[in-house]
């Protein structure tokens, strides 16, 4: 169940040895609202670190095949991933179990317009922390290989493309909106190229 | 008319103020010495005497060392709340022997000596009665005492009140306010580590600054301080069961771990423990100060990080704290973490966002969401800076 892995159940097991060593500090302040663990108390508690790529663009050249490689993977290595991609801010694809340090996506953009769009990973580890990279694509200018033989392209091409894990649940990265909750504070700033 | 010596009660308007930032002033009180260790607690009418029974504050809404019990509460903030006094009283030699205590409490109150419940009276009770035959708030116990240190705790909690209802809540002995000097928030007779402090709170070790540890020592003792990281792996041994004389002590940090290496920019928490030739051990590991309050958290907006403008994210802490700051798309991808459980102190603080996401590409136009994760801060951490790539 996905739900399991829902921030603080599986932090609740997964921490403690930390906590042990130090008993003072790492519970809960306990505010009514606020999680159960002090991620700031535990240097495993920390952004993944992930990066994306561009490895191969098939014929014709709107189709892209993305890799993602997590340098940092956090409490990843022991529970898995969730990862998420996301178009021009739009989810795009979810896959809410990846267990290796890296991951591929073939991203159709055949029907998309010539323009720029921006592309973003969000890696997760299940547990609150997430791992940022994004690329700006724009069909038409992607330079890569021909069509590769790679595994991918062959697999979905032909099978109406990937797979969207609608509503399922990613964890801490997962269905849109989770990254901000629990926050303390929240604002909102206009980014502007006037 | 009223046999009290104590006329001239202190008046304290309680307020919900984090008076525990005075703990992180970075000149911490004494966690032993002069005077009794003191929480209050918020209570609701139906649940009074609670200790916290309103549930929008479980925990103690204040905490602080008071010299005595002498107070008047009286306005209408104070009213459905409890509170609890301990530690020791001291009974000098010419005392010792059958001592009558005395409370004064509207409302209720109970009093214990050396754990033993000697005056029980928790009921509401109104001091309009106190000096007249029908007192209602005035009760007095004979206890026998021998001469030194005793455990001391009054509880005590306040119904209902209004603005000239003055509500006292007094300890006397003999007839009078048991004076300021008498009590200790812990028995100087133990071992004890107290007026533990550190200066400065942050510092660089890469300029060659360094940090002192202050801590008293009620005795002779061999001491070990630590500094451990965040998750309890040990760091340095500042000193490893050296001698130290009572009274005042101190040793430096000079921000390196065993190796000799410069530690990372990061918190670092140490631990004091002392053991006297006979046994008697005491440590000093406080813990967490308290949770951190957010306010006037803002941006400025908007802004054109295509001209090289940038963002200030400001915000207000109520105390020192290990914060996190994201910015992403409402509904949308996370894109930045510009602040990653990093130490921030009270007070003002700003954050700068150059409008780039994780992977340096300026973000596209639009509303952005920023949100800020503020964690309490160890009371006894470190905090060292010079180190960031």
């Amino acid at each position: 169940m996905k739900a399991d892995r829902r921030y603080g159940h599986v932090c609740l097991a997964a921490v403690p040895l930390a906590v042990l060593l130090w008993p003072g500090v790492g519970w809960a302040h306990g505010t009514a609202g606020k999680p159960v663990h002090d991620h700031s108390q535990h240097p495993i508690c920390r952004e993944l670190k992930v990066s994306l790529e561009v490895v191969a663009v098939g014929k014709p050249e709107a189709l892209v095949l993305l890799r993602s490689d997590f340098q940092r993977r956090g409490m990843g290595l022991r529970e898995g991933h969730g990862v998420k991609f996301y178009v021009n801010g739009k989810r795009a694809h979810v896959n809410p179990d990846v267990n290796d340090g890296s991951y591929e996506w073939l991203l159709d953009m055949t029907l998309w317009p010539a323009a720029e769009h921006y592309v973003t990973i969000n890696v997760c580890d299940h547990h609150d922390h997430i791992g940022v990279a994004t690329l700006r694509l724009k069909p038409g200018e992607l330079r890569g290989q021909a069509p590769p033989g790679h595994g991918l392209f062959g697999q979905l091409w032909g099978h109406g493309g990937d797979f969207v894990v609608d509503g399922a649940y990613v964890g801490c990265c997962g269905n849109d909106g989770m990254w901000p909750d629990r926050a303390d504070a929240t604002s909102s700033v206009g980014v502007t190229d006037k | 008319m009223s046999r009290w010596v104590c006329t001239s009660g202190s008046r304290r308007r309680l307020r919900f103020v984090p008076v525990f930032l005075l703990l992180l002033s970075g000149a911490l009180p004494a966690f032993g010495g002069a005077g009794l260790y003191v929480e209050f607690f918020k209570d609701t009418p139906t649940q009074w005497g609670g200790f916290g029974s309103d549930p929008n504050f479980p925990k103690p809404y204040y905490t602080g060392v008071d010299a005595n019990i002498d107070f008047i509460f009286g306005n209408n903030v104070n009213q459905y709340f409890s509170a609890r006094w301990r530690g020791y009283v001291y009974v000098p030699s010419d005392m010792a022997g059958p001592i009558g205590f005395t409370t004064v409490t509207d409302d209720g109150a109970r009093l214990f000596l050396d754990d033993q419940l000697v005056l029980d009276f928790w009921r509401k009770q109104a001091h309009q009665t106190i000096g007249t035959p029908q007192d209602q708030c005035t009760h007095s116990a004979t206890v026998n005492l021998g001469e030194g240190y005793h455990r001391f705790k009054l509880e005590y909690f306040e119904w209902e009140g209004g603005e000239g209802d003055a509500d006292p809540c007094r300890v006397c002995w003999n007839g009078e306010v048991i004076p300021a000097g008498y009590f200790f928030t812990e028995d100087p007779s133990e071992l004890a580590i107290t007026e533990v402090s550190h200066t400065p709170g942050l510092f660089n070790p890469t300029a060659g600054e360094s940090c002192t540890i202050h801590y008293s020592l009620s005795a002779d003792a061999n001491v070990t301080i630590t500094l451990a990281d965040r998750g309890g792996s040990l760091v340095r041994w500042l000193v490893n069961a050296a001698p130290r004389s009572q009274g005042a002590n101190s040793e430096v940090w000079d921000g390196r771990d065993e190796a000799g290496a410069v530690v990372p920019d990061d918190v670092y928490i140490y631990t004091i423990e002392a053991e006297t030739s006979a046994g008697d051990y005491a440590v000093y590991s406080p813990g967490t100060g308290p949770d951190p309050g957010v306010a006037n958290f803002r941006g400025t907006s908007p802004f054109n990080p295509y001209q090289g403008q940038t963002c200030a994210i400001s915000y207000n802490l109520s105390a020192h704290a290990l914060c996190r700051v994201r910015i992403g798309l409402q509904n949308g991808p996370l894109l930045r973490t510009l602040v990653d459980w990093e130490p921030r102190w009270s007070g003002p603080n700003t954050e700068v966002w150059d409008g780039r996401d994780e992977s340096g590409n300026i973000v596209p136009v639009g509303m952005y969401l920023i949100a800020i994760w503020a964690d309490p801060m160890p009371i006894n951490g470190i905090v060292t800076v010079g180190q960031a790539p």
